[in-house]
């Protein structure tokens, strides 16, 4: 171990420069003193980096054990290590990006993600008032423009397939709504049970929503408050709750029986039921009625009852889902489709419970969304026009 | 009043006065959110779970069981479907847990073979036969109607085309394009516009059913709730 005579590091001894500062441990062939830099090194800084630069690994050899290098692979052995042109611009433009500093620009703000501008708290509130306002206006105009709405196209194609069903037909009737759907479709979806049973026809009520079990109860049960003479069992039966979405209604299509476990919702054997004589399954039905909110149902009843019949399939859903199904009305797999929402309008009027279901409230809820639509595009316009710098 | 009309009569007024104070708990939403209208969203959640729950036991479960102990000979197979059942049950414990995974499958094999047989029978075939129209105005009864129908059948192809160019996805490409690219390019963009239009065609059915409903519920509120109070009232 030999010390530099300039910095004091250790260093071995066949060492010929200081690994800590780099001057020579003895005197060179010039005659430079140990530790001291060699001529060129006292002049200037700048000769120094010069003198390194051209070689910088001079004096060194030895200050490192040898190494034995691994054979050059064969086809390397006579490549020449000629640098072009190309390479050297490369290089130095590769040297320029990697010392360059980086811009130092405005941070770059983070993008908030699209969101659609909500109304503040007093517009929210004055809309919300001017629907329930538009809602409540029948109280006031008495409904006089329901003589005046024209039914839809499918209220007579309804109609017209609830004519053609003769006495003891039998319809399966699919109440599959929620109770929140009740307003829309429930009056009707009354009115077509009730002119069913007023023309003889059986009723075989079920539900595959656990929801509609009940309701289907009391649409049944409010025929009977409504005068009707019906017996049950011979003139409308309530199946119950058919579990199993599709592959449930995929079996009540084959075999109703096994569907049902063979009961129907209050326990009574199926085969005590005179009005499932001779229907087995539910393809054989002379027409199935289907009230539903949901779309998927609706899809679940054409595709898996519906492809499998011939019987017409009549569907009286909400408007929410009613844009969904009129391409199963146009190619003819439903006989019918009406939308709850307007689609009994005509018959409003003859109904003597009283009622706000009238085409005046739809017209006051027309006028009350273009004027907050013309707002809505007034008050966004001056908020961007603000923005603007 | 005597004993079987009271019997009657008084749930029948406090069902009425719970629903008539429930639903104005959710329209005081309208004003602000609040304790009443969470309370009784939570209540609505938890009567139609646990009204599901007992619906399920007493129209699925209980009629299968008692058939299955009244005719064990006939009714085996349900033997099956609750064993399935309480296979299922195991997944709460480690050691039976992997057990679970055998009704499952059954469950979603059965379900998803059922349902591709029956969007395959009841939709896409018949609606790729629907979407298969004529364009010629003779084959609708020539004349003005029969260009009109043509030309609905027409702007029909178009727009089914044009929704499916929509979901026609490519990697990005700089530079020129062909002309074909730029043609499917405006084509899908006119479908996806096509598509725009029958989502706000929905969001408009949407606000005519929640206007059914609310309408329902003043209905409700006016002629059955106020109406009560009036008739009590003499």
């Amino acid at each position: 171990m030999s010390l530099c005579p300039h910095c004091q590091g250790e260093n071995r001894e066949d060492a010929e420069r200081c690994i800590w500062c780099g001057l020579p441990l003895r005197p060179d062939r010039e005659g430079n003193a140990a530790g001291r830099a060699p001529a060129s090194d006292t002049h200037s800084e700048a000769e120094t980096s010069d003198a390194w630069d051209e070689d910088p690994l001079a004096g060194l050899a030895g200050l490192l054990p040898p190494v034995t290098l691994p054979p050059m692979p064969e086809g390397s052995r006579n490549a020449e290590a000629e640098i072009t042109e190309q390479e050297r611009q490369d290089a130095a433009l590769f040297h320029r990006i990697a010392s360059s500093p980086p811009p130092l620009g405005p941070p770059r703000q983070p993008t908030a993600p699209l969101a659609a501008p909500v109304p503040e708290r007093p517009w929210r509130l004055t809309l919300a008032v001017l629907i329930v306002l538009a809602a409540l206006v029948p109280i006031v105009t008495g409904g006089r423009l329901d003589a005046a709405h024209s039914p839809q196209p499918g209220v007579a194609a309804f109609a017209a397939a609830l004519d053609a069903l003769q006495p003891g037909d039998r319809v399966i009737v699919a109440y599959d709504y929620a109770p929140s759907a009740e307003a829309e479709l429930a009056p009707a979806g009354q009115a077509a049970v009730a002119d069913l049973a007023t023309g003889s026809v059986a009723l075989v009520a079920l539900s595959s929503r656990p929801e509609g079990v009940d309701i289907a109860r009391q649409s049944l049960e409010s025929l009977a408050v409504d005068g009707l003479p019906l017996r049950y069992g011979t003139d409308y039966a309530l199946l119950g709750y058919l579990a199993g979405d599709a592959t449930g209604l995929r079996l009540a299509a084959t075999d109703l029986a096994a569907a049902f476990a063979q009961t129907d919702a209050a326990g009574t054997p199926l085969e005590r039921l005179p009005i499932l004589n001779g229907l087995n399954k539910a393809v054989d039905a002379d027409a199935i009625l289907v009230l539903t909110d949901d779309a998927n149902v609706a899809r679940r009843w054409i595709e898996q009852v519906g492809a499998r019949t011939n019987a017409p399939v009549l569907m009286l859903t909400t408007a929410a889902i009613e844009p969904l199904l009129i391409p199963y009305a146009d190619s003819g797999q439903l006989a019918a489709l009406i939308s709850g929402a307007y689609g009994n309008l005509p018959s409003a009027g003859a109904s003597t419970r009283p009622s706000l279901y009238s085409a005046d409230g739809f017209l006051a809820l027309w006028i009350v969304l273009v004027l907050a639509f013309v707002l809505g595009l007034r008050v966004t316009g001056r908020r961007s026009s603000e923005r603007r710098p | 009043m005597n004993g079987s009309l009271a019997a009657g009569f008084l749930p029948d007024l406090i069902g009425l006065w719970v629903a008539a104070l429930l639903t104005l708990a959710v329209l005081s939403y309208v004003i602000q959110d609040n304790p009443v209208f969470r309370l009784t969203q939570y209540l609505f959640v938890g009567v139609s779970a646990g009204y599901a729950a007992a619906l399920a036991w007493n129209h699925v479960l209980a009629p299968r069981i008692a058939l299955l102990l009244r005719d064990p000979a006939d009714a085996w197979p349900y033997a099956i479907m609750l064993a399935l059942a309480a296979l299922l049950l195991g997944r709460g414990w480690q050691p039976t847990a992997r057990l679970a995974g055998i009704p499952l499958a059954l469950l979603l094999g059965v379900g998803a073979a059922v349902a591709i047989g029956g969007v395959l029978r009841g939709t896409l075939v018949p609606q790729m036969a629907a979407s298969i129209v004529s364009l010629a105005p003779i084959d609708y009864g020539g004349g003005l109607r029969g260009w009109a129908f043509a030309l609905d059948a027409a702007f029909m192809l178009l727009t089914t085309l044009a929704v499916l160019a929509a979901y026609h996805y490519r990697a990005g490409r700089t530079g020129a394009t062909s002309l074909w690219t730029r043609l499917g390019r405006r084509v899908g963009q006119f479908g996806r516009a096509m598509i725009l239009l029958v989502l706000a065609a929905l969001l408009a059915g949407a606000m005519l059913s929640f206007f059914a409903a609310l309408r329902g519920r003043f209905d409700f509120i006016i002629y059955d709730w106020l109406g009560s109070m009036r008739g009590l009232g003499g």
